[in-house]
């Protein structure tokens, strides 16, 4: 009788008992989406709105206009920023693949001295926050003449010990038969990376890739430092100095912050699962 | 960009994989098998330098040192200059002036906007845990109860906010809270009578605006760790268990909470250490620390030091200190996690 009780009414009861409650859940989870959409929903229909209408509640713009986009790639070099952001992300992207990658085969394939004093610097650098050294790098880059130029906003950048942790996780459980393999077919060790580990390190090597071009392209406090003009500025703080320059002009700065993440929402969107992932294993905000 | 990011000891405590993964290429097709230039490592016998260099024993030094180079130039030989500068003036445009001891140091630390600072990075820390440790692992296990298509349907929009800039995220915000147009006063007055409120304007309020952009912006990556820690979380425990008669709460308190405390722990540390950093981005954008200094960080002070007053002795003092802080407490923080998962596991 008891022994009844217990088995059975419990699983009989259960779906009947979620179920209850689905709504609920579905509910709290909709207005919470609610609030995080909103605001970039809200910036692309004010970047629609015409300026008597800005300040307006409406949510369908009663007479939609592309003026404000238009107003903003007269007003300052939009395009130019955008390819500016383009070829930093990129840059960063493809500099710190290439490094990580090095690095991260030499430590996971070899044993040898002095190997984890140097892996710790490496993963040192992971509590070294950029804020910390500026005033040295700021001081460095004036020197060097690299201040409102690619190469100022790129090099320093590629000083990064994440891509190694990131990487080497993948790497270490390489086989070390196929390095066996690769030594007895005669292949040298890098033609051992380039044709055998990276094609099987494949998924991993995109995802890092992504991860970093989005956060390259969201950067903001080194190209801060770096660039202080129209024409040499990343999109961040081109957006900062469009703010700083015209304040009150809405229409325009929305429509400014809408072509600003769209490149990387499509990109979120086309490949959400693998952005989750990589950011997920990061521990990357 | 690696600012933003902490290193945990173990991988397997990292909470790191998502529900459906598989990163890892197949190993069918990799071309092993080609014949590749024979380099005779095997066929000499290895003397001086020369079968050092042959033997591979430099090998594994070449691949890393393009990155140690780079780590060295930007980040170490910086790091030792930041410290050496902290004992000297200077000026930003005209660079080290003399030796002073310890005088920034005491100046720093009995500057006001200073000692605001880390209690404006308190208020930060004791805002940002609650929105983004606990209400995340609410709602995560909520998420958890449902399945298929929709979870992931949820799971991507509350993501969105996380992959956007800083940037962009502070400039849409500063619209939304315009004290005179913004759609946030305009609602609240037509639906309560509320009188306009100036958000960012005022010091008792700016702050905690600050905390809400920030909290919209990391919401998802926190619910999303959960998530992962949640349905890591074998199902046949919760089988069992239901068939035993627990209840759903039963089921949350005594399976769910004990499994995910390692992210917990994780999370919560996370934030107190770089809380004061996260708010770097909307702070610069929205308040430039105002007003009155209520809404600076450990962190955009010493920015300010540097960038604003040009003062090099005082910004470099600053960042000294802010990383002895932040050193020490990463150190504790991975010993204590470190016991904590041991107990637990």
């Amino acid at each position: 009788m008891r022994a009844n009780l217990t088995l059975e009414a419990p699983a009989r009861l259960k779906p009947a008992r979620i179920g209850q409650w689905n709504w609920l859940i579905h509910l709290v989870l909709i207005l919470l989406s609610l609030f995080v959409i909103f605001p970039l929903v809200w910036a692309v229909i004010t970047s629609f709105k015409q300026a008597n209408e800005i300040y307006t509640l409406d949510v369908i713009p009663q007479h939609p206009t592309t003026d404000n986009y238009g107003y903003v790639y007269t007003a300052i070099p939009f395009v130019r920023m955008m390819l500016n952001t383009f070829a930093f992300a990129l840059t960063v992207t493809l500099g710190v693949l290439a490094i990580s990658v090095l690095a991260a085969y030499g430590f996971s394939r070899w044993e040898f001295k002095g190997k984890n004093i140097l892996f710790l610097l490496f993963i040192g650098t992971l509590i070294v926050p950029g804020q910390i050294t500026i005033i040295p790098n700021y001081l460095l880059l004036a020197k060097l003449g690299w201040l409102n130029s690619l190469a100022g906003l790129t090099i320093p950048q590629l000083a990064s010990g994440f891509g190694v942790f990131y990487l080497r996780q993948h790497f270490r459980s390489f086989p070390k038969e196929l390095y066996d393999a690769a030594v007895i077919d005669g292949a040298g060790a890098f033609r051992t990376l380039w044709s055998i580990v990276l094609p099987n390190r494949r998924a991993a090597l995109t995802a890092f890739a992504i991860l970093m071009f989005i956060q390259t392209w969201n950067e903001y406090f080194w190209p801060l430092l770096v660039v202080k003009k129209y024409n040499d500025a990343v999109l961040q703080v081109g957006l900062q100095l469009f703010l700083q320059a015209e304040g009150n002009e809405w229409g325009p700065l929305m429509a400014a912050a809408t072509m600003s993440f769209l490149p990387i929402l499509v990109l979120y969107i086309l490949a959400q699962r693998q952005i989750m992932d990589a950011f997920v294993r990061s521990g990357l905000h | 960009m690696d600012t933003h990011l902490i290193t945990t000891t173990s991988p397997d405590r990292t909470p790191a994989t998502l529900p459906e993964k598989s990163p890892q290429g197949s190993l069918e097709k990799h071309p092993a098998n080609q014949p590749g230039p024979s380099e005779g490592e095997e066929k000499k016998a290895p003397s001086g330098v020369r079968a050092f260099f042959r033997k591979g024993s430099l090998t594994p030094y070449f691949f890393i040192l393009p990155g140690l180079v780079l780590l060295i130039i930007w980040v170490y030989y910086p790091l030792i200059l930041t410290f050496w500068y902290s004992f000297n003036s200077g000026n930003l445009t005209k660079g080290v002036d003399k030796f002073v001891g310890l005088d920034n140091y005491v100046a720093v630390v009995n500057l006001p906007e200073f000692q605001q600072s880390i209690v404006n990075t308190g208020l930060y820390i004791v805002g940002l845990i609650p929105l983004t440790v606990f209400i995340p692992l609410g709602i995560a296990i909520l998420l958890s109860k449902i399945k298929g298509p929709m979870q992931t349907f949820y799971r991507s929009v509350l993501f969105t906010p996380v992959i956007m800039a800083p940037v962009v995220v502070s400039v849409i915000w500063l619209w939304i809270l315009n004290p005179i147009q913004g759609v946030l006063n305009k609602v609240l007055n037509f639906l309560f009578g509320v009188d306009s409120i100036n958000w960012m304007g005022d010091s008792n309020l700016a702050i905690w605006m600050v905390v809400l952009i920030t909290t919209w912006k990391v919401f998802g990556f926190n619910l999303l760790l959960f998530l992962a820690a949640i349905v890591g979380v074998d199902r046949e425990y919760m089988e069992a268990a239901r068939l035993d008669g627990a209840t759903e709460w039963d089921i949350i308190r005594h399976i769910t909470f004990p499994l995910i405390t390692p992210t917990f722990y994780f999370l919560v540390i996370y934030t107190i250490l770089y809380a004061g950093q996260w708010v770097f981005g909307t702070v610069n954008v929205l308040t430039q620390g105002g007003p009155q200094n209520t809404t600076t960080s450990v962190f955009y002070i010493l920015y300010q030091f540097g960038f604003s007053y040009f003062n090099i002795g005082q910004a470099s003092a600053a960042a000294v200190m802010i990383f002895i802080v932040l050193g020490l407490g990463t150190f504790i923080a991975v010993r204590y996690t470190d016991r904590k998962a041991h107990y637990e596991s």
